[in-house]
């Protein structure tokens, strides 16, 4: 009896010996071959929202898992879960190509380089600028994550995060048209345009589709090459063509473009004057040598009139000219082309000051 | 022979010029939807869609009954005037020309504020708003000219919005606003068209018994005359009418005195910057003074404070007042009336008080400097 127990036993033991063995083996290629089911083990609990939304998603009802995307765990992780456009592009070629055309594909190296973000602490830089400028490293900015839907990304929300606010009130200046406040009422975009509707139509991810200046309002390409006036023309005409006479007349529209282009003159006219102003000051020895004003100014450390400039150059011109583009008209007027000329008495004012001061010191 | 041969010429010449002239006219004369349907269903698609869909459409309202003909729609850049929609819409027509809306284009063409500002931007701004008076289409958007939409206080937000009058920032910090937002129900929580077009009436100004819009002026009807103390307690009663819908009418007539009150205590504070800035004027320390600048389009060589005061080119202390009046004094009182608190005080009262201070401040400044100069 206690012989066979033993027998038993040591058979047991074997068995428990040689199972254990099998699955260890069995379980190297199992982490060689990554399979979704070990993702999901886990995040199916810990990260429950990313799941489901990838469950739900066009990506999952097709096989395309975590592993096409992420490759493997320890690739992921060391990442911090990022997947670049490069690897959408495996299968998003055409997307991917029109992307690498418009100027989100070098949001990131437009911060680089520009000294307000130099100037920054890393914690601000991190917090602010690179949670938009990252747009060159992410699909995800517009079509987030684990859904990836088109429809997300088409609403005027997904362009909100960050076209909106006192540098590029995008979001303002559409809701604030008859197109947004239409499209608002009927989420439709037969009746009136979405962001996408002229800025990527007919799904183009060329961002840059149709418009001509970048966001200083300098006529040029994506790498800051002026284009000649016949590109110019060229472009407007795709914009013209491809979007806006889908409701409009051809004189209407092209009639309401020169007039934003007369706008937006109007507006570099005021910052003109308004620079004249500080420049005398600098010659007359008011003001240091070197003065930096409009696309490489900083917001900090400057004296007062300077910083009443970058108010007007970096808002209120902005509210000014792009709201003609978006035909935002009460709301363009008044947080625009009326604060330009009010900055333009207070600049006048504060320089009679600073005269009259340095006077009075000699 | 050579006299007669001319004559026959210019006969044939006479008939085919008159024939091609009867041709063209027939043309359109005759001209039915489907001339136009031909291209245009290919060239504006969105447009020709959105009136396939429209109760217009299924009514047999097509192009030409409202454009005409090719040439008429042409030269009038396609526009409709209101009259033409009052041929039908007669009853809506007549409540829209008692209502200010009706005189939104004449009002901003003998503005002050307006004749000051250049062209271009008169065409791309103010215009864009003030052209209601000619086009139902502003609320009503072509070509679908849907109710839905009219109803909707998006539809009021493409221009009642911004600085000088947020009456949709206003509304949307009110509990009316956030409680329709929530319910998407105008039988739970008013929207634009509940208090100021009650049973449809387009006469947009029913139930104001306040305004017009920043002056201390008695409120005023179409020909800009003062109305009675009876009109205006007339136009209270209208609008307390519409409260009692859901408030009782104790409630609804108390919290609209009390905007009442708000509204004079907002005043109250203007004055006050106004007075400081009428020394400054007074002492001659406004820079420009009023003989160096451009004199005022409509008021000439005089201090404008209020409406319609400019924005450009005065004195940095007028440029301060004119931030108070225009911007901050309207949300005092108008968000009295729309009950947001988040508007009336904060970006209101608040931002009244600051400018006080500014406006003082600047004054003494602008003693001490001309002091020091004398010394």
């Amino acid at each position: 009896m206690v012989e066979t127990f033993c027998r038993e036993s040591a058979m047991l033991k074997k068995g428990f010996f040689l199972s254990t063995m099998m699955i260890f083996l069995l379980s190297i290629p199992l982490w060689a071959e990554e399979k979704i089911g070990e993702c999901l083990a886990c995040h199916q609990k810990e990260t429950r929202g990313i799941f489901q939304a990838w469950v739900n998603s066009k990506h999952a009802k097709k096989g395309v898992d975590c592993i096409t995307c992420h490759t493997n765990h320890e690739k992921a992780k060391a990442k911090k879960s990022a997947v670049d456009p490069e690897t959408c592009g495996k299968c998003h070629q055409d997307r991917l190509r029109q992307f690498q055309e418009g100027r989100h594909a070098i949001a990131w190296n437009g911060i680089k380089d520009h000294p307000q973000y130099q100037a920054l602490p890393d914690p601000l830089k991190k917090a602010f600028c690179e949670r938009c400028h990252n747009v060159q490293f992410k699909c995800n900015s517009c079509h987030t994550s684990h859904a990836f839907s088109p429809h997300e990304a088409k609403e005027p929300e997904a362009c909100k995060k960050c076209h909106a606010g006192l540098a590029g009130p995008h979001d303002e200046m559409y809701a604030s048209s008859l197109h947004g406040t239409v499209y608002a009422v009927d989420k439709n975009t037969v009746r009136a345009p979405n962001c996408a509707s002229c800025h990527m139509p007919k799904g183009t991810h060329n961002i840059s589709f149709g418009v001509v200046y970048d966001s200083w309002g300098n006529p040029v390409d994506k790498n800051g090459k002026p284009l000649s006036k016949e590109v110019q023309e060229k472009i407007r005409k795709q914009m013209v063509e491809d979007v806006c006479y889908q409701c409009h007349i051809k004189t209407l529209t092209l009639e309401r473009f020169e007039l934003a282009d007369q706008v937006k003159e109007r507006a570099k006219g005021l910052l003109g004057e308004a620079e004249k102003v500080i420049r005398e000051l600098e010659q007359e020895g008011i003001l240091p040598k070197g003065v930096v004003l409009g696309r490489n100014q900083l917001y900090q450390g400057s004296s007062r009139i300077e910083a009443i400039y970058y108010r007007m150059s970096q808002f209120q011109n902005v509210y000014t000219w792009k709201g003609a583009y978006h035909f935002s008209a009460d709301f363009a007027h008044w947080y625009g082309w009326a604060h330009l000329q009010m900055s333009l008495i207070e600049i006048k004012e504060e320089a009679r000051k600073l005269r009259e001061l340095n006077r009075l010191r000699k | 022979m050579k006299v007669s041969f001319v004559f026959v010429c210019l006969i044939i010449l006479t008939l085919s010029l008159t024939m091609c002239a009867t041709v063209q006219k027939n043309e359109y004369d005759e001209i039915d939807v489907g001339f136009c349907i031909s291209c245009h269903q290919e060239r504006t698609p969105g447009l020709f869609q959105s009136w396939v869909e429209s109760k217009h459409a299924k009514k047999g309202v097509n192009c030409v009954t409202c454009h005409i003909d090719h040439q008429a729609a042409f030269e009038q850049k396609s526009m409709v005037f209101p009259d033409k929609c009052g041929e039908c819409h007669k009853k809506e027509f007549e409540e829209f020309q008692k209502g200010r809306h009706s005189l939104g284009w004449d009002r901003m063409r003998i503005h002050g504020e307006y004749l000051g500002i250049p062209p271009e931007i008169r065409t791309a701004f103010c215009e864009r708003c003030h052209i209601v008076q000619k086009r139902c289409n502003s609320c009503h958007t072509s070509h679908s000219f849907s109710l839905k939409e009219a109803r909707d206080p998006d539809s009021c937000a493409s221009c009642h919005l911004g600085p000088d009058h947020p009456h949709k920032e206003m509304y949307e910090t009110s509990l009316h606003g956030i409680v329709y937002k929530l319910t998407q129900d105008p039988e739970r929580a008013p929207r634009c068209v509940t208090c100021h077009m009650p049973n449809g009436t387009h006469n947009s100004s029913f139930g104001i018994a306040r305004g017009p819009v920043g002056t201390k002026s008695e409120v005023v009807d179409l020909k800009q005359a003062p109305i009675s103390k009876e009109e205006e307690e007339r136009r209270r009663e209208e609008m307390i009418r519409v409260c009692t819908g859901c408030h009782s009418r104790r409630f609804a007539r108390e919290h609209l005195e009390n905007a009442d009150q708000v509204k004079e205590a907002g005043f109250e504070l203007q004055d006050k910057g106004k007075a400081a800035i009428q020394e400054i004027e007074e002492e001659g320390l406004l820079y420009p003074s009023l003989a160096e600048r451009m004199p005022h389009p409509t008021e000439g060589r005089t201090l404008v404070l209020a409406d319609p005061q400019l924005y450009i080119g005065t004195s940095y202390i007028e440029r301060l007042f004119f931030t108070m009046f225009k911007f901050h004094s309207i949300r005092v009182w108008k968000s009295g009336y729309h009950f947001s608190p988040a508007y009336t005080h904060g970006f209101g009262w608040t931002e009244m008080q600051l400018d006080l201070i500014d406006i003082k401040e600047e004054a003494e400044k602008l003693r001490q400097m001309i002091q020091k100069e004398k010394r």
